[in-house]
């Protein structure tokens, strides 16, 4: 990028044929212009690259480009740190071969299952105990010290419980995702506005309705806090549990390239945990959007 | 213009003489407190509180900070639970009225809109779950309109003003026609412009519906603008009760009402009050 921003006329089409991913990035650098023009256009494209969400993948896709160019330059060894287009070729090669799909597959469902069960559970009990004193009295101080423990520090226990199974990653994924979420729910049912908690009883709501058109809603803002918290330690979970014991899934992929020194496919691994994190962060975004519509923080 | 006084004892024995309000639409409630008394812990708040409010009279209540007088519009709806004496609602066809049914609105000084529903919604909120979805819509459309709010229906309140929730508060609570409207100091927290718009829409709605109203207040002027008759609460009992009998629409500086105005707020602020 530097050589088209310092002499835009001179170097454009050089550094277009350089660097494939810089040509993308800056398209008016390949035509024959004037500096003048040049310029106009690129501010358009940062216009746009401001306005949509691109912004957020300008710093990335720079590191990228830097890291190909130390790699090609040879400042880079491949068996410490492969290049990105060492990288893209083992994803290649991996999906070619079945491999790739599988693991994250296999991961992927283990990371549900265990949000599902460890979420369901943080929910339900955040909902009983936010709603019903008795049921707060009864369970919160033994979940408040179960809490202290960390949760990855039960792994050697759940493998003389479970051994390696599913049942592992399961139990520990479901341990980690449940107190964020019992947490946040329980906070959100008794931050509902009493007042409103008010108006509904006199407005003659019953209990079902009051719930429902109430204090639910009134949760929610701090229950997709929890989810997201939640989905974060999941995926953080599933890495350790996968790398220590498993058989299976990304964790597996990358403990065994290890063995055969494939630094490529270690990166992907890590690669592709960071882009299904993100992923499954975009998903809870677009439901908090979708279902705080009346929030004015959530407004576009 | 008639200014009548009456001690808390004879309250029951005097409630003929607002008879006047007998001639509006059969739409309120009456009200009848015998011996309400209100205690929180060693604090009596209310002590002996005999009241005849009758169906359709407009009726302000004022007096100072912590007097009482929210406690006692508390009592009147349900929403809080006399330590002495009983309340008696009865609606014009002779029937009990439940407090807490849908003939016993009260609208607080926040609008306490659900923010997740729409504007529309939140008037909903007023009809309960009986009534069919389109009906129920027609109605808050219909009651939003009599608070010249029509065309936000489908509008997030946290895009309306102030007044402009209020008023949404307001068309919640005639939503079900109800036959006595509670204000607890409605208007408080809204500046004096909007106050009055809003001061000349209760009174609107007041004269179109019938319905009983008992306005809490602070502010003297708001309860001589509006109403027929104004109690001053202090110390737990009724210190004064007066009839406002000068013509409506009311004029804001009228001489008249300026000194009403002055001697009630004289007796709020004198012990010898009762005797103006």
């Amino acid at each position: 990028m530097s050589d088209a921003t310092l002499k835009p006329v001179a170097t454009a089409a050089a550094g277009a044929v350089a660097f494939p991913p810089e040509a993308a990035i800056v398209p008016a650098a390949g035509e024959p212009a004037a500096a003048v023009k040049t310029t106009r256009s690129r501010a358009a494209l940062t216009g746009r690259i401001a306005n949509g969400n691109l912004i957020g993948w300008v710093v990335p896709a720079l590191i990228v480009v830097i890291w190909e160019a130390l790699a090609r330059a040879g400042y880079l060894q491949p068996n410490v740190l492969p290049a990105p287009s060492a990288i893209v070729a083992a994803a290649i090669r991996l999906t070619a071969s079945g491999q790739l799909p599988e693991s994250i597959g296999v991961s992927t469902l283990r990371a549900l299952a265990g949000f599902v069960v460890g979420g369901g559970i943080g929910l339900a009990l955040g909902l009983a105990n936010g709603l019903s004193r008795l049921s707060e009295k009864l369970t919160d101080t033994s979940l408040q010290m179960v809490r202290n423990v960390p949760h990855l520090a039960l792994i050697p226990l759940v493998i003389l419980w479970f051994g390696i199974d599913e049942g592992a990653k399961l139990f520990l994924v479901a341990l980690g995702v449940f107190f964020p979420m019992y947490i946040n729910t329980l906070h959100g049912i008794r931050n509902v506005d009493p007042q409103l908690v008010e108006m509904g009883r006199i407005y003659g709501m019953k209990q079902g309705e009051l719930f429902w058109r109430v204090i639910l809603p009134g949760a929610l803002p701090s229950i997709f806090v929890g989810l997201r918290y939640a989905l974060g330690i999941m995926w953080l979970t599933l890495i350790v549990a996968e790398t220590i014991a498993a058989e299976s899934g990304i964790g597996h992929m990358a403990m065994q390239a290890r063995e055969f020194l494939l630094v490529d496919v270690v990166m992907l691994s890590i690669i592709i945990y960071a882009l299904l994190g993100k992923a499954a962060d975009s998903i809870a975004r677009l439901l908090e959007r979708l279902s705080l519509q009346w929030h004015p923080a959530y407004r576009k | 213009m008639a200014i009548q006084t009456a001690t808390s004892r004879r309250q029951a024995a005097a409630a003929s003489v607002y008879a006047g309000a007998a001639a509006r639409p059969q739409g309120g409630a009456s009200v009848t407190l015998r011996g309400l008394a209100r205690a929180f812990g060693d604090k009596q708040v209310l002590r002996h509180v005999d009241l005849h409010i009758p169906a359709g009279q407009f009726v302000a209540i004022v007096g100072k900070s912590g007097c009482g007088k929210s406690t006692l519009l508390r009592l009147i709806v349900g929403l809080d639970q006399p330590t002495g004496g009983h309340i008696a609602l009865s609606g014009a066809p002779g029937g009990e009225e439940e407090p807490g049914s849908s003939g016993v609105r009260i609208m607080f000084q926040e609008p306490r809109l659900l923010p997740w529903e729409r504007v529309r919604g939140n008037v909903e909120v007023g009809l309960g779950r009986d009534l069919p979805k389109a009906e129920r819509q027609a109605i808050a459309t219909r009651t939003l309109e009599a608070v010249a709010l029509g065309d936000r229906g489908g509008e997030w309140p946290s895009v309306l003003s102030g007044g402009q929730k209020q008023r949404v508060a307001l068309a919640r609570a005639l939503a079900s026609g109800p036959r006595l409207l509670a204000l607890d100091e409605p208007l408080g927290a809204l500046d004096a412009l909007t106050r009055i718009d809003m001061q000349r829409l209760i009174e609107k709605v007041w004269r179109e519906q019938g319905f009983t109203a008992i306005l809490v207040t602070h502010d003297v002027g708001e309860a001589i603008a509006l109403a027929d008759r104004i109690l001053v609460i202090d110390q737990g009992t009724i210190a004064a009760d007066l009839v406002v009998a000068s013509p409506r629409p009311r004029h804001r500086g009228d001489p008249e009402l300026a000194a009403l105005e002055g001697r009630i707020i004289d007796a709020l602020f004198n012990d010898q009050a009762a005797g103006i």
